[in-house]
């Protein structure tokens, strides 16, 4: 059953040692009318319930017999292992066409162990400055979703993400 | 490994992730330095790992070209 108003606020006022007649002097009132509200006769003016609320320690939900959920804390232990995750590379030319390279992690691994030259003659201009390496690290460190947006002078651009 | 260009699909089996790879890497020039023994070397890193990301996390699209004109390329592992 829930708690009344009244016997609500009894219990709160109880628990911070005041008596009627120290709420009823707080707020310029008679100590009668603290004793109606505790037994659910007449209500506070809204216009104090801030301040009650303050005084007794308490917040006004608590105050007004909301139910307080307690917060819920869900610790993230799953992480992504690096290796199942993708890098996607979106190109959009300047011409119109459009590229999209799903690369596994490990791949781009393989690549910088195996010393790929990202900078050959045959990539994109736009490509060769791209630091595979610190990519990498950040993926390896949890980062996930758009790590990088580049426009070249021509209009091309390059997303990164991972995902 | 399916391939798609424009509106005709070719299964192949996917050993010939390989021979996809080698060819992109000489088309990109990506290893200037090496040799033909040591970039077969790489192709087949590339293909175990390729392979065992599909056995892990399922299909997933390596590719995906769509040029000017509206013609498509796509290579789904």
């Amino acid at each position: 059953m829930q708690e009344s108003f009244g016997v609500r606020f009894q219990r709160l006022r109880k628990a911070k040692n005041l008596t009627q007649e120290d709420i009823a002097n707080k707020f310029n009132i008679s100590p009668q009318a603290v004793s109606k509200w505790e037994n659910d006769i007449s209500y506070p003016d809204i216009t104090i319930l801030s301040e009650l609320s303050d005084l007794l320690s308490v917040s006004l939900d608590e105050l007004l017999g909301k139910k307080v959920e307690p917060v819920s804390v869900q610790q993230r232990t799953e992480y992504k292992d690096p290796k199942d995750m993708i890098l996607r590379l979106v190109i959009n030319d300047s011409d119109g066409s459009k590229v999209r390279i799903n690369l596994p992690i490990g791949l781009i691994k393989i690549g910088l162990q195996s010393n790929m030259q990202f900078s050959g003659s045959g990539n994109k201009e736009i490509l060769k400055n791209i630091d595979f390496d610190q990519i990498i690290q950040m993926a390896e460190s949890g980062a996930i979703g758009k790590l990088l947006e580049i426009e070249d002078e021509d209009g091309t651009t390059v997303d990164i993400f991972i995902e | 490994m399916r391939v798609t260009i424009n509106r005709f699909t070719i299964l192949l089996p996917n050993k010939m992730v390989g021979y996809i790879i080698r060819k992109s890497f000489e088309k990109q020039d990506l290893y200037p330095d090496k040799s033909r023994s040591e970039i077969k070397e790489i192709v087949k890193e590339f293909q175990r790992e390729i392979l065992n990301y599909k056995k892990r996390n399922g299909s997933f699209v390596l590719l995906y070209v769509k040029d000017t004109d509206g013609s498509r390329f796509k290579v789904v592992i």
